[in-house]
């Protein structure tokens, strides 16, 4: 075992593809800085004027339709108004750098917008207002906030408004990471069916040390990039708040944690998918025989939860929302749906499952084969 | 030699499986944008019979139920308009049809804040229209340009397709804005990945050969081209068997070019349009196909070409922001800011990125500059392996 281990850790590393991997993830990391200050993200003025922008486009909607007296789609423009008045109010202080007050406004905003989501703003063809759980998230920070006297980030500057931007897409790009180091796992092996046959090692050892190599490998990557970010945030303008609070969907609401602890979690979740991918991709090796389209099968499941929430929760029972991490995370899949199976602790329970079943499934298939 | 080396590496091109499923992939979306993409892309400002009907029958019963057309002057404004479209459309009276489609982009355009409707399209896409107001000017502005250009020139045939930039020309010119260029682009990059370093997997093979690397890359990269012309032939050929038979060409139709600092249009004919997006069609394909031959010769891997490639074009994605042109100059002389190249011939780069050198000329320049950057490296990359021993 200890062999096949050494083996295959030397095949991983002597992969150029993996090296480089490796330093386009660190470049990721060092890069993502700048590339927050020049798109604004995380920037609160900004926020504010893009949240602005979405109130007036959807008050420009459904003003142009016939509004009548009364009926819901009455209630749906008062409740447009409404938020258009709150975020008013809101401006108004941030403008004059009320701190308390904006945090005041913010959530009064918020706990609107919560309330017009869970309505679904009936009358507007497609609403473009935030979800309940981006409202929700909104909400719970800036009330924690509000609670302990702290203010809100007002711009990308130092380390922990750096992470705070960084995680979700950190989480979203994982998947691919984890997809390209693992997408030849077993190829190399199938290419010399002889050595294959003569190693003294089960066909479902070989897979656990094919498995752990990938899966080291993918860690360092996301170790690097978070580092990276981390320091050149830090390097930028000191620390931070890296305990600042974020809302992620613990069971089946949305509870607050701090940035450290949240990127402790996913890195914990890293893990998991990238096992299960890495199985998965064995499997996948095994029916198609070619690196690119076993890539493209895989790269056609990491984009179903993105492109079908809705069947990604109708069919919770597969592994579909642990392949998008950043939106189990941020409770965008769960949508206040209350199943347990949709938040961290759920997709990450599906995805241990689904790796066993993705071994044995591969032991099954490659001894087969082998025969 | 060369016509046979040339022929080689057509026929390897074709053999590799992650080839024919790019091909297969793009195929797909070819028919995709033709029985599904293509309705719905068409400008939210367009003229739907069915919803013109039932809108002239429920103003008509409106102003029927409550008496007197002059309490709602503003109702029978519009019912007037709609009359006078369906009349010209029904009639095929091509001065009605316009007379009318003028009064009702007018209506769209002089709208006071009592009265202020856009078309639904325009707030429902916050990505594409994220200035609601200025977008919706700006796109029915140019529909005004032209229809305006159709009502001075009695001999260019009108009809609603021409207006609904429906006919096989006009949609071709929809499709060469952003989707046709990025697809090719794409597919050079998926087909080129592996041209070099499959030869290294076949040295005595390729050792043997009287051809030198300048030439072979030539013709690998024409290979490549090949194949992908024969996409793009085929993706014309299904939007004219889509469009022509129903719609017509739509010769004349004219193209509606945005240029300078703000709502500033001028019309262009579409053979000038179409010759100047092919020719930067021609050079960026190139530029592309080079590229990943050069990734491949600097770093000897496939699979680092595709990704370092897909980086190349989705560089767009961590600086472009609407207006960044104007902050930040030097995003324009980026040769990935020009991938959507039918948008940079009418203009509509320009205007995203609020900068006015972003025009055909200048999108040569750049890829120009960037050509002779990517020979440079390849050259210089032949030059070192030879010297150590590595080619031929």
């Amino acid at each position: 075992m200890k062999a096949i281990l050494r083996l295959d850790h030397g095949a991983v590393w002597r992969s150029r593809k993996n090296r480089f991997l490796l330093v386009l993830w660190t470049v990721i990391g060092i890069g993502f800085v700048f590339a927050a200050q020049t798109l604004q993200l995380g920037d609160l003025k900004a926020t504010l004027s893009r949240s602005h922008a979405l109130i007036q486009i959807n008050a420009g909607q459904i003003e142009s339709m016939v509004v009548p007296t009364k009926g819901p789609k009455r209630a749906t423009a008062i409740a447009i108004n409404r938020q258009a008045a709150l975020f008013g109010q809101t401006y108004a202080r941030f403008m004059f750098d009320d701190e308390a007050g904006t945090q005041d406004g913010l959530i009064a905003l918020a706990k609107a917008q919560v309330k017009g989501a869970q309505g679904g703003y009936p009358g507007l063809k497609a609403s473009s207002l935030p979800s309940e759980a981006a409202a929700t998230r909104t909400l719970l920070v800036t009330q924690w906030l509000r609670q302990h006297g702290q203010p809100l980030i007002r711009q990308v500057s130092d380390a922990g408004s750096s992470l705070t931007q960084a995680w979700p897409l950190w989480l979203a790009l994982l998947p691919i990471m984890a997809l390209a180091i693992a997408c030849d796992g077993w190829l190399m092996m199938s290419e010399h069916r002889t050595v294959t046959a003569t190693l003294p090692v089960g066909l479902g050892a070989q897979a656990v040390s094919k498995v752990l190599t990938r899966l080291g490998l993918t860690l360092l990557a996301m170790g690097l990039s978070g580092a990276a970010t981390l320091i050149v945030g830090a390097l930028s303008g000191g620390w931070g708040h890296l305990s600042y609070p974020t809302a992620v969907a613990l069971g089946d609401q949305l509870q607050i944690l701090p940035l450290g602890a949240v990127l402790g979690l996913g890195l914990l979740d890293a893990v998991l998918v990238t096992l299960f991918i890495a199985s998965a991709m064995l499997v996948v090796n095994v029916l198609t025989r070619n690196v690119y389209l076993s890539a493209m099968t895989g790269a056609a499941a990491l984009a179903l939860p993105w492109l079908t929430p809705g069947l990604t929760r109708a069919l919770w029972w597969l592994p579909l929302a642990g392949l998008a991490p950043s939106r189990v995370f941020d409770g965008t899949l769960q949508a206040q749906a209350g199943n347990w199976a949709l938040g961290i602790e759920g997709s990450a329970l599906l995805l241990v499952l689904w790796t066993l079943i993705m071994l044995g499934w591969f032991r099954w298939l490659a001894a087969r084969q082998v025969g | 030699m060369r016509w046979h080396y040339y022929l080689v590496q057509l026929r390897l091109l074709l053999q590799r499986k992650k080839n024919l499923a790019a091909i297969g992939l793009a195929l797909i979306a070819v028919a995709a944008y033709c029985f599904y993409y293509n309705e719905r892309t068409l400008p939210p400002e367009r003229i739907d019979l069915t919803t013109l009907r039932n809108e002239t029958k429920d103003t008509a019963d409106y102003l029927k139920a409550n008496g007197d057309a002059t309490l709602y002057p503003a109702t029978a404004g519009r019912a007037r308009i709609d009359a006078r479209l369906l009349q010209g459309i029904t009639h095929h009276d091509r001065e009605v049809l316009l007379n009318g489609y003028t009064a009702r982009l007018a209506n769209y355009l002089m709208g006071n804040s009592e009265n202020y409707l856009l078309p639904l399209e325009y707030y429902l896409n916050p990505k594409k229209y994220e200035y609601v107001d200025k977008d919706g000017r700006y796109y029915i502005n140019q529909t005004q340009a032209r229809v305006t250009y159709y009502s001075q020139h009695a001999r260019v045939p009108v009809d609603v397709a021409v207006l609904n930039q429906q006919t096989f020309l006009q949609t071709l010119v929809r499709l060469t804005a952003a989707w046709l260029p990025l697809g090719v682009l794409i597919l050079c990059l998926a087909l080129g990945n592996d041209m070099v370093t499959d030869d290294w997997q076949h040295q005595t093979v390729s050792w043997g050969q009287p051809l030198r690397w300048r030439t072979r890359l030539r013709l690998k990269t024409l290979a490549v081209l090949t194949v992908v012309a024969l996409i793009v032939i085929v993706a014309v050929g299904a939007v004219a068997a889509v469009t022509l038979p129903r719609y017509g060409l739509g010769r004349g139709a004219m193209v509606v070019q945005h240029y300078g600092r703000f709502m500033s249009t001028r019309l262009i004919s579409q053979t000038q349009y179409l010759a100047e997006f092919t020719l930067l069609l021609l050079v960026a394909s190139w530029l592309m196909t080079r590229l990943t031959l050069a990734i491949q010769l600097l770093l000897g891997n496939e699979y680092i070409a595709l990704i370092l490639g897909g980086v190349f074009l989705l560089l767009p994605q961590a600086y472009y922001m609407r207006g960044i042109g104007f902050v930040k100059p030097w995003v324009t002389w980026l040769m990935p800011s020009y991938t959507q190249l039918g948008s940079v011939v009418s203009g509509e780069m320009s205007y995203r990125y609020d900068a006015q050198v972003m025009t055909t000329s200048h999108a040569l320049l750049v890829m120009g500059l960037w050509l002779i950057g990517i020979e440079l490296v390849v050259s210089v990359c032949i030059a070192r392996r030879r010297q150590r021993g590595w080619l031929a």
